[in-house]
């Protein structure tokens, strides 16, 4: 398996683990936003972050188990989303204290299980503030699997998901598996997670879920649009923060966050007029 | 000849109590195809639980409750039936158009197929709201977005249509529109409507049955024999909604 690296690429990408960090770059921000993208109409934009944490706690439990972080923070991810789910489920009218819990405990579950283990803050730094330059071929090949799995199954749910976010009892009532969609939604939000957090970080994650889906919302007219528009997004941004990244010796991580917010910013701006345009 | 009509919806000596609050006491209600019935009731009378039961989306404390001779939570009589909930409205942000929003009604236990176009085009016709199939659904008025998703319930070709509080805050011209749209949907498709409102003035001489609810049934017949009560229909002499109050 050493297809990315045999690639003859021009600079910026002429390097073997620049090669593999375009390709996590790619993956991550094509996939990111097309589970955000039901996330954010269903209102849970800040779903992403609360899981991240629970992630984090999942990586603080690998570093001190010595299992590979990505699986236990993927375990620890999947597990919490669920019990987010649920909790948001029973209290239907006070989702964010499901989110406010997430938050808490995932931090303090990390900060306590670090606090057993020694000198790990450059290992905890590459998740907190993602660590694309250090993706292995590997990594990459498990970061498509999980991509394409995310894409397929959203690919074959997508429809079943879009009714619920429209309207929840109806869909009930029609006889769509409400809950089980949820539920399936959060899983694959915590694959999500897992996956972009190597890209830009447990504390960045959800930016990448949600940004692209802000600026394809405010100039797409349907959801079919907003979901290719927002992976079209996410793929701009993710592999132009890389290259100034490299070229201003900045953060990828963060640089692929700002560049987001920087297009955020742009099209709201200009909103008025692009909208006139596409319609 | 004697000619067999379906009995769409049934509740027999339905109750229903949140906690230790009755909300529901022995109602028993039957509606058959092609009939058009009003539910009306005081605020927390319970007509809101009564429909969610009926769907099956709430399990009765006792009683039976069956759609089309089936249990209500029988996904072939679901698969029958358009629900319009309590004020449905996408706000401005809400990427989908129409025409996607009402595709979406037409899912059911077969979730993974999709809505054929034609049902989507047709459901789009009878709300009149062909030429608007395109449009952003956040971009239309409360009461376009009242009839999309009328005919996002109506995309499933249902043999009954439950409709929960659709016409509040509509304006009167879509008042009158939407009550000639289920007009012709009990006589051209033979639809049963339930309609819940508190607001009956656009609707009155289509209706065929009104029945009223305060946690069980105070009233069940046709709209002239509550006329006969001294009781108006309409919102312009206030009678209905005073009487609705009187019986709080």
């Amino acid at each position: 398996m050493n297809l990315l690296a045999a690639l003859p690429l021009p600079w910026p990408f002429e390097r073997e683990y620049l090669q593999l960090a375009l390709a996590g770059a790619v993956l991550v921000g094509a996939t990111a936003p097309i589970t955000g993208t039901f996330l954010v109409q269903r209102r849970l934009s800040l779903l992403g972050d609360g899981i991240g944490h629970l992630a984090f706690a999942g990586v603080a439990i690998g570093l001190v188990t010595d299992v590979w972080p990505v699986w236990t923070a993927l375990l620890t991810a999947v597990v919490g989303a669920l019990a987010i789910e649920r909790l948001r489920a029973r209290t239907r009218d006070n989702g964010d204290l499901a989110l406010a819990l997430a938050f808490y405990l995932g931090l303090a579950s990390a900060s306590v299980l670090l606090s057993r283990r020694g000198n790990v803050a450059s290992n905890v730094q590459g998740y907190l503030f993602g660590s694309i330059l250090t993706i292995t071929r590997s990594d990459a090949v498990v970061l498509a699997v999980a991509c394409a799995l995310v894409v397929v199954v959203l690919a074959f749910v997508g429809r079943a998901l879009f009714s619920v976010i429209v309207d929840e009892d109806a869909a009930m009532a029609s006889g769509i598996p409400v809950a089980r969609m949820n539920d399936l939604l959060m899983v694959l939000t915590a694959v999500s997670i897992v996956t972009a957090m190597r890209v830009v970080g447990i504390l960045l994650v959800s930016a990448l879920l949600v940004l692209p889906v802000g600026i394809a919302q405010r100039v797409s007219r349907s959801f079919r649009s907003t979901l290719v528009l927002s992976s079209v997004i996410g793929v701009i941004a993710a592999v132009t923060g890389l290259v100034i990244g490299r070229v201003a010796r900045l953060a990828p991580g963060g640089t692929i966050v700002l560049t987001l917010g920087a297009l955020f910013l742009v099209v709201l701006a200009v909103e008025g007029p692009l909208r006139r345009r596409t319609r | 000849m004697l000619l067999f009509v379906e009995t769409v919806l049934s509740l027999e000596d339905v109750s229903f109590a949140y906690g230790h609050e009755r909300v529901l006491e022995d109602v028993n209600v039957s509606i058959t195809a092609g009939t058009f019935v009003a539910l009306v009731g005081p605020n927390g009378s319970g007509k809101s639980t009564l429909v969610k039961i009926a769907l099956g989306l709430l399990p009765p404390s006792s009683g039976i409750v069956s759609l089309f001779g089936m249990p209500s939570t029988d996904p072939v009589a679901r698969s029958r039936i358009g629900y319009v909930p309590q004020r449905p409205f996408l706000g401005r942000d809400f990427p989908a158009t129409v025409r996607e929003v009402v595709a979406s009604g037409g899912l059911g236990r077969e979730w993974w197929r999709g809505t054929p176009r034609d049902r989507v085009d047709d459901a789009l016709c009878v709300v009149e709201m062909a030429d608007l199939a395109s449009a952003r659904i956040g971009e239309l008025s409360g009461g376009q977005q009242q009839r999309v998703f009328i005919a996002k319930a109506l995309v499933r070709r249902p043999d009954l249509l439950v409709l929960d509080e659709p016409v509040a805050g509509v304006d009167v011209e879509q008042q009158e529109r939407f009550s000639s749209t289920l007009g012709r949907l009990r006589d051209d498709r033979g639809v049963a409507i339930l309609l819940v409102s508190h607001d009956l003035a656009a609707v009155e001489d289509r209706l065929d049955r009104v029945i009223v609810l305060r946690r069980s049934i105070r009233f069940d017949g046709s709209p002239q024999e509550l006329a006969g009560s001294g009781v108006n229909l309409g919102t312009h002499g206030h009678d209905l909604p005073r009487w609705l109050e009187e019986l709080a």
